[in-house]
């Protein structure tokens, strides 16, 4: 009887691909998309710093960073994995109140941010993460946006703690999917956003002048009626024992001022007001 | 919530003391307001 072997032999090509010397990439002539992607990151967003573990994937983003946008603002900074570079990006809002951007490959590198990722997510905290994904631009029409917020296949264990997924096909609709991704994570309240870059369109050269509009118009916070807002300041006012509890509100400095001063307002001669956390 | 621990104001050890006691309860970005009342059990 024939017994199955415990491992597959490799075939043909894979062996190839382990073996063989690599080809020479061929020559862009003229700018790279990916350019245009680090101009249109920059001048409309407040992004100081790039986290990423360098990929072969997103390596014309990456050359792009250094050699056009000159490294700065946003510099990279390299992490030896990827939960640490969103890590990075988290804690760095915590401290200054912007939003980062962290890079990684589509699959493996997702898959190994996917715990800070929920962490960020858990603590409210902004960020956009730029993945590869597989070249579409011969299966897309030119300048098609795709957005999708549904989960299902082999990357839903992170995108289900992402505020949306947004894949921009075309290097004139890459400002308007990061403005996009910009506004879902800076909107209270705040959370991780997915980004697909798509991985062909990084080399290709700009084949189109495109113009960048600079600045993003900032989201209006959500607001509490205002009925319901002075019912609730009576109550607190005229109350001898309040106690309020704070939870996610005093995330940031605005969030304690205004706790603060709901406490202040409570708080009278021999009436001491207490709170929680 | 990013408040020190040993400042004055925070009463979280003491929070379910107070709720018992308080006329009025105003919860800012609660995500279980009703968390805050139950006991901790610190042996688990």
């Amino acid at each position: 009887m024939k017994r199955l072997p415990a491992a597959v032999e490799p075939m043909a090509h894979q062996v190839a691909t382990e073996t063989a010397v690599p080809k020479e990439m061929p020559h862009l002539v003229g700018k790279p998309n990916s350019d245009f992607m680090v101009e249109a990151s920059s001048s409309r967003s407040n992004i100081d710093y790039v986290y990423s573990n360098p990929a072969s994937s997103f390596r014309g983003l990456h050359e792009s960073l250094i050699n056009y946008g000159k490294n700065s603002k946003p510099e990279f900074i390299t992490c030896m994995h990827e939960e640490s570079s969103v890590a990075m990006a988290h804690g760095y809002f915590k401290a200054t109140g912007k939003p980062q951007l962290m890079l990684c490959h589509g699959t493996v590198g997702l898959m190994h941010a996917t715990m800070a990722v929920y962490n960020a997510w858990a603590d409210r905290v902004p960020l956009i993460n730029d993945r590869r994904q597989r070249s579409r631009c011969r299966q897309a029409p030119a300048g098609r946006a795709d957005l999708s917020l549904g989960a299902g296949h082999r990357r839903a264990g992170a995108r289900l703690h992402q505020v949306g997924r947004h894949a921009g096909v075309g290097a004139s609709t890459f400002a308007q999917s990061f403005v996009r991704a910009y506004r879902y994570a800076m909107t209270p309240p705040y959370g991780p956003v997915l980004l697909s870059l798509d991985a062909g369109l990084q080399d290709a050269p700009v084949t189109m002048g495109i113009s960048i509009s600079r600045g993003t118009s900032p989201r209006r916070r959500p607001h509490a009626d205002l009925n319901a807002l002075r019912e609730a300041a009576t109550l607190l006012v005229a109350a001898e024992n309040p106690v309020i509890v704070v939870d996610k509100m005093a995330r940031t400095r605005g969030g304690r001022e205004v706790a603060r001063a709901a406490r202040r307002a409570a708080a009278g001669p021999g009436r001491p007001t207490s709170w929680a956390a | 919530m990013n408040m020190p621990n040993t400042h004055y104001l925070n009463q979280t050890a003491s929070a379910q003391n107070l709720i018992r006691n308080a006329d009025v309860i105003m919860g800012l970005e609660c995500r279980d307001f009703l968390e805050h009342g139950q006991p901790v059990d610190r042996q688990r």
